[in-house]
């Protein structure tokens, strides 16, 4: 039934790129990686907007280039090149003293199609320079309807250069959100409570070899789809068995996902009811402050749009357009709940060349996300891209005061945009 | 190694030029790959694309797309968006991918043109060529489409060739350079590209004068030259300098092609201003432009019309073209030449993009002026008005670094 209802309503098409779209790119993501240090070998073309918001963010000092040419890539062989780029950059680093303790090797698309065999050349490279680990990154979105793609294979990336250690603690790691859960969140009070000694994130650490603490951890929790392929792969060679808590707004997802973390540490939840109470309250006041003022959302202002609006329409917001490209699998049931509860609730693509054609809305509404508020040119939106560290009861709280504030606002989106730095 | 760049952000590519400069004949363009290719031209090398209809597309290439070579999905895909955007030409361009797989954009073109009728151009950019390359491409391509020759000339009648916003920006530059035209009695019949019609192209030969103002124009105008007589002029207005203009009279008189500050370096005499006094030492004090050819040349007379004794240098990224450069200008073929260039002490001042500060030495100045081509979004906003004050204070500042010489 899924299937034909999402075939109904979505459609494949040429793809539009709006200013809003975008994200971290994988280049952000593999800079998550303390003490490392990456070459793109590409095409000059497929590194430019990634260095470019390396540059905005102050990051480009851990990234250099080394463009292909059309030689080079109708051989199909640049290891030669590689290698004579490698020493200049370990020279032009080590003069700095910023050799760094991982170097990762971008490639891009054509990398695909040319086959390049990595493990050789990285078993080649880890000779040749040795004390740092190397590691194939894959900037390739051709890969996007595989089963590994960019994202997937990013996160495997960045957890990959974690080496399986004797000890385990009482830690658990949290993966799969780039961005640490605001401290607000009551994720570590309940992780405590369930015997949790320290709740480990990628940005907690400065150094590579502070960071293989990660791999004494006892437990992974999954905020995110995304990061399933990472997580089965560190419990191949790490040992640490994971569970997935997505991050979620409905107040009975919450509760679930507090009580698979419990299951996965083999201890009993934790009372939850006064953060419950907490973000029913929260849901109670912001309907009443927003009446029926229409909200539109979009699919990067969260990982499962279709969660956070059943959850929002559940308590009678008027949730009025939802802009996703497409539906997750395990946001799949909140779609069909939506359609089929919510009929009126318009679905847009928002990659689909149609929303260009469309007017804007012509009635006042808060838009939630970038492309909510561009593609519907709604005067209020609420400044919130996909890694925006909310979780839990009080991820759902904070994300209502966001849009409660947002309603006495009139966004300067074209500055919102400028300061997201966005990249495809 | 040229190809090793470890400071710098690559320039923008051959298929962003060609995108940029179709952006306004209300055509669609499709750049046939995944997303980033598509993703680095809006984002990042079209200070147009916010609030911008401009009809410019990916075509969502996948893995399997490519090896299956699925060409029909993609045309299938471009008419039905075609339905309810009615373009007025298709423009396919090539990424990375279509160049391994060998995809044939001519071909999927005509077949496009053949199923609609509607006039479809393929361009093969591959992501390894520069921006500069794309914009040209894409303007001869047009032109030897759409233009309708004419033996009708209209008096003091002109087209302006090269305006991009990778070298002009999105601020008012070109608008500028077209008002400063028509306030000087100039009829501007081309606008290519910022500011093209389908119907201007077809008048082009109408003009008696084309004005070539960034080196992605030259290969159009020698085209129009060599093909239906219309003579050139290579340079831009900066501040308040009229000479273009005399140049341009000129060339209306004579039909002789000129290059500002290269087959006419001196100044033709009515603004002529008393040389300042500065002695320099030729060898070692040196203004270094790094950027656009043209509108290097054209601050260079700017600099040498108030004071002949500051030898300049324009040095390009994007490819030297010889027959508009003096013999001390420079090909710069990547960072690491760009690098060994700043460290030769041969130069006082580096005028260019704010981002030439992540490779510069110490001794050296900086004047800024971003290039959309380079820094993209983290400086168009500050970029440099061409005409008026604002280039005259900048000529000022990097003439002012000679003043202890006096």
């Amino acid at each position: 039934m899924s299937c034909s209802l999402i075939e109904n309503v979505y459609e494949t098409s040429l793809h539009y790129a709006s200013p809003a779209h975008g994200g971290w790119g994988v280049l952000k993501i593999a800079q998550l990686i303390p003490d490392s240090y990456f070459l793109f070998v590409s095409p000059a073309a497929c590194g430019r907007h990634g260095a470019l918001g390396a540059r905005m963010e102050g990051r480009k000092n851990r990234v250099s280039y080394l463009f292909l040419t059309e030689q080079s890539i109708v051989s199909g062989d640049y290891e030669k090149m590689l290698i004579d780029a490698l020493d200049q950059l370990m020279d032009f680093l080590k003069k700095r003293n910023r050799l760094p303790k991982v170097m990762g090797i971008f490639v891009s698309c054509i990398d695909d199609l040319l086959g390049t065999d990595h493990e050789a050349l990285k078993a080649q490279l880890e000779e040749r320079y040795s004390g740092i680990r190397f590691i194939d990154c894959h900037m390739n979105p051709t890969s996007s309807d595989t089963g590994v793609p960019p994202l997937v294979n990013i996160q495997n990336k960045i957890y990959s250069v974690l080496e399986r250690t004797d000890r385990t603690d009482d830690a658990v790691n949290i993966v799969g959100n780039l961005e640490p859960v605001h401290k607000e969140s009551e994720l570590t009070e309940v992780l405590e409570k369930m015997g949790v000694k320290e709740v480990r994130h990628i940005t907690d650490y400065k150094t590579y070899e502070d960071y293989q603490d990660m791999a004494a951890s006892r437990l992974n929790i999954r905020l995110a789809p995304s990061v399933k392929y990472a997580c089965t792969n560190m419990q191949r060679k790490l040992g640490i068995p994971s569970v997935e808590a997505l991050i979620s707004f409905r107040p009975e997802n919450i509760r679930k996902n507090y009580e698979a973390i419990a299951e996965g540490l083999n201890v009993k939840c934790p009372d939850l009811s006064e953060y419950e109470q907490e973000a029913l309250k929260a849901l109670l006041e912001t309907k009443k402050e927003l009446g029926d003022m229409p909200l539109i959302l979009d699919w990067e202002c969260t990982i499962s749009v279709f969660e956070f609006a059943r959850c929002l329409l559940e308590h009678g917001f008027n949730v009025k357009r939802i802009y996703s490209q497409q539906v997750i699998p395990s946001d799949k049931e909140n779609f069909e709940w939506v359609m089929e509860n919510y009929p009126d609730v318009e679905i847009r693509q928002p990659q689909n060349p149609k929303v260009t054609v469309e007017e804007h809305v012509d009635y006042e509404c808060i838009a939630v996300g970038y492309s909510a508020g561009y593609l519907s040119g709604a005067e209020h939106v609420v400044d919130i891209g996909g890694q925006h560290g909310l979780y839990g009861y009080r991820g759902l709280v904070e994300f209502l005061k966001k849009i409660k504030e947002t309603k006495h606002e009139k966004a300067d989106l074209k500055k919102i945009l400028e300061d997201a730095v966005l990249i495809i | 190694m040229e190809e090793l760049w470890i400071s710098l952000p690559a320039l923008a590519p051959d298929y962003s030029g060609v995108c940029s400069a179709m952006f306004d004949l209300g055509g669609m363009s499709v750049i046939h790959d995944a997303s980033g290719c598509t993703g680095n031209y809006t984002g990042y090398d079209e200070p147009r694309w916010y609030g911008s209809n401009s009809m410019v597309y990916c075509s969502g290439l996948r893995e399997i797309d490519a090896v299956l070579g699925r060409d029909d999905k993609l045309i299938a895909n471009i008419l039905k968006t075609a339905e309810y955007t009615n373009p007025r030409c298709f423009s396919l361009i090539g990424s990375p991918v279509p160049m391994v797989i060998g995809s044939d954009m001519k071909g999927i073109a005509k077949e496009l043109e053949n199923s609609t009728g509607i006039p479809s151009f393929g361009f093969s950019t591959n992501g390894l060529g520069l921006y500069n390359k794309g914009v040209s491409e894409a303007v001869l391509t047009v032109i030897k489409r759409f233009l309708k020759p004419s033996e009708e000339k209209l008096d003091r009648s002109i087209n302006v060739i090269g305006t991009t916003p990778l070298d002009f920006s999105a601020n008012s530059n070109a608008e500028d350079l077209y008002k400063a035209l028509s306030d000087h009695g100039y009829k501007v019949i081309g606008k290519l590209m910022m500011g093209a019609s389908i119907e201007q192209i077809e008048n082009l030969t109408m003009a008696q004068v084309n004005l070539v103002v960034t080196e992605s124009g030259l290969d159009a105008a020698i085209y129009l030259y060599k093909e239906y007589g219309i003579p050139y002029v290579v340079g831009m207005l900066t501040g308040n300098d009229n000479e273009l203009f005399e140049l341009i009279e000129k060339t209306r008189a004579d039909k002789k092609c000129r290059v500002l500050g290269i087959t006419e370096p001196e100044s033709t005499g009515s603004q002529k201003e008393s040389p300042q006094d500065i002695s320099v030492n030729d060898t070692l004090e040196k203004v270094f432009i790094v950027g656009e050819q043209v509108l290097g040349n054209s601050i260079r007379y700017a600099i040498n019309r108030r004071c002949p004794q500051i030898t300049v240098v324009v040095g390009t990224m994007t490819g030297l073209r010889k027959e508009i450069a003096k013999e001390c200008d420079l090909d710069i073929p990547g960072e690491e030449s760009l690098v060994k260039l700043m460290e030769s002490g041969n130069y006082r001042v580096i005028v260019g993009d704010p981002l030439l500060g992540d490779v510069l030495t110490d001794d050296l100045k900086l004047v800024e002026m971003p290039h959309v081509a380079l820094s993209s979004k983290l400086y168009w906003n500050k970029a440099v008005h061409f005409i008026g004050r604002e280039m005259d204070d900048i000529v000022k500042k990097i003439i002012s670094f000679y003043d202890s010489d006096k």
